[in-house]
């Protein structure tokens, strides 16, 4: 903590004093401090649980950097920017990250098919819709008259966590890749951030994985096996997950679409008109992490676990690991454990009606940022 | 910073080469079991005739482990040419089928893409074979019309030690597949081995299979890797270092083929006579031969090195490399725990005196064939 921010903190609440309300600055410095790190499909959990963290009037987004996962990095910061400009948050600046994993890549992946067993889901390898990485197809939302800013998406987020020492959380919903390289690039940006919140990993549950019968297969973590070591291994002075386990409870189901549908809110609009009623259910991956971020109190359980990602180039590559080393009630046992596993908080189930309500609730606003 | 190294190293090369090429001529009955992935009158076909032609060796059996071909092929190989020397006395037994973490051919194609093309494939370049009597293609000297015996290659193998103890002399020349099953099945065995010759590996060069690896050793790693960490009483290996800068010309096939004809020497005129003819200048590597002449003739070793030894199962692009361990600055020979947990000290051979070898290579290859065992 500097002495700007105690400064800051300590104006602020002289100024609720005295004016017996909440000024317009107050206000702004409670906001909580996002980075946001995604991956940008056109459609669905990335762009939807984006738009959440935008909605949330106790957000301030810093900025948006885009990483290669779901969709190449070109195309995914075209879906972002496109989605910013349909639900009236086009001011947020949007940064291209990473275009390519560290390591992994499209022939490992089918070499390792050939030996394992087919995936699921590839993301931006998925052969059904595959185009090389330098191509943006036209979007299904249209294409955006925004442009990215003129700054790495890695630089973008060193220069934003440096800006507010000890207040961003950083927030990722894709691939560990470009905080890989801002780790790379300075090491600090971990201690110096306020938390590591990520949708990520997967443990006990047989579906959901990007293989058809191993959720500990996270998409996220698989797409880019070392940097999530990298990223995971960093000295956060907190790490909270949402994991596969989590997501496989909830769904984009009608009856909310139906609530949606009843709202105006450029949100709202965007969902109803991209995922209309009746056009089947997803899991809502993403969407957690930032409403479990917004109101902790709507996850029911959770553990602290040590986690982590097996990087070895075998039939296990891209597997969460983790030790379970915890006893309720009782302290942490670092000292059982090599220097590079960190705790990490996993959320495992959540009130669904609650989250449900919320979710409606965020998307309905109309006016969300100052 | 290094100034030390070359006299330590030099009086331990020195030392080495005094100590082991010390000559322990073979006695009058070295019994050997040859565990082989048998081709046609090829290297392991040739260290089979050599030691068949030993007066000093009794041959108990030739064992088959897939290698250069599928078992299917090598014991066909193995029956019919043991026929064609009439020597249908000496055993034939099959072992396993596949390498010991299985078959890689399904998948061939994708360790391929990410590791570039393999040189050597032996087996992987061919379609498996239900049966010796049933292969891909008509054998060019035909199909054996005697069978193979019906115990297992490795049960051989322990029933062999164990009735012979401390007499039996194991050439593995082709994948270790048979012997780690064999001591890891039943290591009371161990100890009654007198030695093991191996050919593979490529100990301080590139491999032949891929950059890394030597192709025995790339067929089957883990039980290479077996093998060679068992505390067998000795351990002698010849590397592609040496293997294969040793070349079988038109000139040693002239020699063979102007001896008078026995039935080998008839083999050598039908099989790679029509090589020589088309191409004068053709030539070849005689691998497993080395093994069996240092075995016969130890004095033809004119260097002999040790190393700690171990092979890489990593799967990834060094899958099946050869590291050896040679002493340095902090690790002595004197200290075992200087080089890695398990591994065994082992004999390498790094160069041999040439005239002598090819003279014993001919010469076993052109006496009449020994006709029965001693």
């Amino acid at each position: 903590m500097t002495h700007r921010t105690v400064l800051l903190g300590t104006l602020a609440v002289i100024a609720t004093l005295l004016t017996g309300g909440i000024s317009p600055a107050a206000q702004a410095q409670a906001r909580k401090r996002v980075f946001i790190d995604q991956d940008g499909a056109a459609l669905g959990t990335d762009m939807i649980s984006t738009l959440a963290m935008l909605q949330s009037p106790d957000v301030e987004v810093l900025g948006i950097t885009v990483t290669a996962g779901d969709a190449w990095v070109k195309a995914g910061t075209a879906h972002m920017l496109r989605m910013l400009e349909l639900t009236g948050h086009g001011d947020v600046p949007v940064a291209a990250g990473a275009a390519f994993p560290l390591i992994n890549s499209r022939d490992l992946a089918t070499a390792w098919e050939a030996q394992y067993g087919e995936f699921s889901y590839k993301g931006a390898w998925n052969p059904s819709r595959y185009h090389e990485p330098t191509v943006v197809p036209t979007p299904p939302t249209g294409e955006t008259t925004l442009k990215p800013i003129d700054l790495h998406g890695a630089l973008f987020m060193i220069q934003q966590i440096r800006k507010y020492p000890g207040e961003v959380t950083l927030w990722v919903g894709g691939p560990f890749t470009s905080v890989a390289l801002a780790l790379g690039l300075d090491p600090e940006i971990a201690s110096l951030a306020k938390e590591l919140v990520l949708m990520g990993a997967g443990f006990n549950v047989d579906g959901g994985g990007n293989h058809r019968i191993n959720g500990r297969r996270e998409f996220n973590w698989w797409w880019d096996p070392e940097a999530t070591r990298i990223a995971m291994s960093a000295p956060w002075k907190r790490i909270v997950i949402t994991p596969v386990d989590i997501s496989v409870k909830t769904s984009l189901g009608d009856d909310v679409k139906r609530r949606l549908a009843a709202s105006s809110s450029p949100a709202a609009q965007f969902i109803t008109r991209y995922h209309p009623v009746g056009q089947g259910a997803g899991y809502m991956w993403d969407e957690i992490s930032v409403l479990a971020f917004l109101d902790p109190s709507l996850i029911t359980r959770q553990q602290q676990l040590f986690v982590n990602i097996d990087i070895s180039h075998g039939a296990g590559y891209g597997q969460t690991i983790f030790v379970e080393d915890v006893v309720p009630g009782t302290p942490i046992r670092p000292r059982t454990m090599p220097s590079w596993w960190r705790v990490a908080t996993v959320q495992w189930d959540l009130n669904l009606p609650k989250f449900y309500d919320h979710f409606v609730e965020l998307m309905s606003r109309t006016r969300a940022r100052q | 910073m290094h100034r030390l190294l070359p006299a330590r190293l030099f009086s331990t090369l020195a030392l080495a080469v005094t100590l082991l090429a010390a000559p322990t001529p073979a006695a009058a009955s070295e019994r050997v079991i040859v565990d082989a992935d048998m081709g046609v009158l090829n290297d392991d076909a040739v260290a089979l005739f050599m030691l068949v032609n030993s007066p000093a060796v009794e041959l108990l059996g030739v064992t088959i482990v897939p290698g250069n071909s599928w078992a299917e092929h090598c014991t066909a190989s193995a029956l019919r040419q043991l026929e064609l020397i009439g020597r249908t006395d000496i055993p034939v037994f099959m072992g396993v089928r596949e390498p010991l973490m299985g078959s890689r051919q399904p998948w061939l194609e994708a360790e391929e893409l990410l590791w570039g093309r393999t040189e050597v494939l032996g087996a992987y370049g061919r379609p498996r074979a239900t049966s010796y009597l049933a292969l891909d293609r008509e054998p060019v000297i035909g199909y054996p019309t005697i069978a193979p015996s019906a115990e297992n290659a490795v049960d051989f193998i322990v029933r062999s030690v164990k009735a012979y103890p401390n007499e039996v002399t194991l050439f593995v020349i082709g994948p270790a597949t048979n012997v780690a099953l064999a001591v890891r099945k039943n290591p009371e065995i161990v100890p009654l081995v007198k030695r093991v010759y191996y050919m593979g590996g490529s100990v301080d060069v590139p491999g032949n299979s891929t950059p890394a690896a030597e192709f025995n050793w790339w067929f089957d790693p883990e039980a290479a890797r077996i093998a060679l960490r068992t505390p067998f009483r000795e351990q002698f290996i010849v590397p592609t270092d040496i293997a294969e800068r040793m070349f079988y010309t038109k000139t040693e096939y002239d020699r063979i083929v102007s001896a008078p004809e026995t039935p080998i020497t008839r083999l050598f005129r039908q099989l790679h006579g029509p090589r020589f003819e088309r191409e004068p200048r053709s030539r070849s590597f005689i691998w497993d031969a080395l093994a069996t002449a240092i075995f016969l003739k130890p004095s033809l070793a004119t260097q002999l090195v040790e190393r700690y030894i171990d092979v890489d199962v990593t799967y990834g692009p060094n899958y099946g490399r050869s590291i050896g361990y040679h002493e340095s600055r902090r690790r002595s020979f004197a200290t075992p725990n200087d080089f890695p947990a398990g591994t065994q000290k082992v004999k390498v051979l790094m160069a041999i005196d040439q005239s002598k070898f090819w003279d014993l290579y001919i010469d076993l290859m052109t006496r009449p064939v020994r006709s029965t065992r001693q």
